[in-house]
């Protein structure tokens, strides 16, 4: 299938906070309770629509045990969005988000859309970490930030979905260069530049969602 | 503590000796008949899965990373400027097309030997644990076409490093990288030699199984180079390490 621009997206964040249960849901509107650990890289895909333009996300799942980091952080260069993600019934997976931070920022483009996401919002009664201590470390740091349950699905899209509009925002305002290819853009097969940058008329299809439907 | 190694046996290449070189990527996948292997063969399961027909498949075994035309080459692995194998027919298989195209940036100058397989469960229960990997079904049945391939990292590695998964997708049954994992982190065993079929033990206790798909009259020839890399991989590779279990 033909796309106008292909995003390469990271997920990073600690061991079990749900970074491959989030990639399920968004490829597969799926959950998974139980799975295994992640070693290396496990690759999903899917088509979104940003503004009336068909856009491919490539979603790189890298293991978050510490043990496989120096290999996972390799492969964040050429990442235009980054999904960090941290679990909010474990302080601890808050607490080394500056770490992840870090990491993301020392091996990627300058420019990489970064949201910050507090997985796990089904699990209020054993919250840990509350929204205003995401939402204050996301607006510290310049990230977008939502709570997300890959559970029950909420803001899952959203989250997604947000990021690449954030990144086609970067784009139309040429901050991005799409012909660079470490900023994890990729001009679609047979798609122009004057076809492919640039405002265009806003249509949406039932995939391209609102900024925040407040399910969480 | 991972299964004891398989009893392996290989006689050093003609006017060399493991002493003196370090084989190179090129070596692993040279044809060779299976004799010079000897493989201690991990026993057939209780519940074998039946047998496959051949499928179709050009039965191109391609290990190249130029883009080129070539010349005439004497057959899979003969070995090149640069040290790696090429195909018999000269272009590259399926998944190196796929990188080739570009979607995957980091990825698209990987040299890599890959094959088709089909994933099968020899087991009573096969319980799959993780939906974003190819899922097995019922005991015995032809499961998900996988293309297996390693590939180096880099082209001056005289070993594969990488292990790379690739199947169809859902939707549109183009071929979609899974994953990609550390070669370290990985282990590869014949289990059955007679089918073709190997064993893949990653080291969060996820295994599972894969047969060889290719025509008939080069599958053993395709499998000899499987056994030969891993043998390579097992006894030779300087950065391997333990298999345990965390």
């Amino acid at each position: 299938m033909t796309y106008a621009y292909l995003f390469k997206y990271i997920i990073i964040g600690d061991t079990g906070v749900g970074k491959s249960c989030l990639l399920l849901q968004f490829t597969d509107k799926r959950f998974q309770p139980v799975h295994d650990l992640t070693i290396g890289v496990e690759f999903g895909a899917r088509m979104v629509n940003i503004d009336g333009k068909q856009i491919k996300l490539q979603i790189w799942d890298t293991a978050g045990q510490e043990s496989f980091r120096s290999i996972t952080r390799s492969y964040y260069r050429g990442a235009a969005g980054a999904l960090l993600v941290y679990d909010i019934t474990r302080r601890e997976t808050f607490n080394h988000l500056t770490s992840w931070l870090e990491d993301a920022r020392q091996h990627s483009s300058s420019n990489m859309v970064i949201m910050l996401i507090g997985n796990k919002s089904d699990l209020e009664s054993r919250r840990d970490v509350k929204r205003e201590e995401g939402e204050a470390f996301a607006r510290e740091h310049g990230l977008i930030f939502m709570e997300t349950s890959a559970k029950t699905a909420c803001n899952v899209e959203e989250a997604f979905i947000n990021t690449a509009k954030e990144i086609y925002r970067k784009i139309q305002q040429g901050l991005f260069d799409v012909h660079n290819e470490a900023n994890g853009i990729k001009i679609g097969p047979q798609q122009s530049i004057s076809t492919s940058v640039g405002p265009s008329a806003s249509q949406r299809n039932s995939r391209d969602i609102g900024s925040n439907s407040g399910c969480c | 503590m991972g299964p004891p190694l398989p009893d392996l046996q290989e006689p050093p290449p003609p006017g060399t000796s493991s002493q003196t070189r370090r084989p190179l990527l090129c070596d692993v996948i040279k044809p060779a008949p299976h004799r010079d292997v000897t493989v201690r063969v991990v026993p057939p399961p209780r519940f074998l899965p039946r047998l496959l027909h051949p499928l179709p498949s050009s039965g191109d075994i391609a290990m190249r990373r130029d883009r080129g035309p070539k010349t005439a080459l004497g057959g899979a692995g003969e070995v090149e400027p640069g040290g790696m194998a090429a195909s018999p027919m000269g272009r590259p298989r399926r998944l190196q097309r796929y990188l080739q195209s570009g979607e995957f940036d980091q990825f698209r100058d990987f040299p890599i030997f890959e094959s088709n397989f089909v994933q099968f469960c020899p087991h009573i229960y096969p319980a799959p644990t993780s939906d974003l990997w190819p899922q097995v079904t019922r005991l015995g049945e032809v499961a998900n076409e996988v293309t297996m391939g390693v590939a180096a990292s880099s082209p001056a590695l005289e070993l594969p490093d990488l292990l790379l998964l690739a199947g169809p997708a859902k939707e549109n049954g183009h071929l979609q990288l899974f994953g990609l994992f550390p070669l370290k982190f990985v282990q590869l065993f014949v289990h059955d030699k007679s089918r073709c079929q190997l064993e893949v033990k990653l080291n969060t206790s996820r295994t599972f199984y894969l047969q060889l798909r290719a025509p008939l009259e080069t599958r053993d020839r395709e499998f000899g180079q499987w056994v030969r890399l891993l043998y390579r991989l097992r006894f030779l590779s300087a950065s391997a390490v333990p298999f345990t279990q965390e």
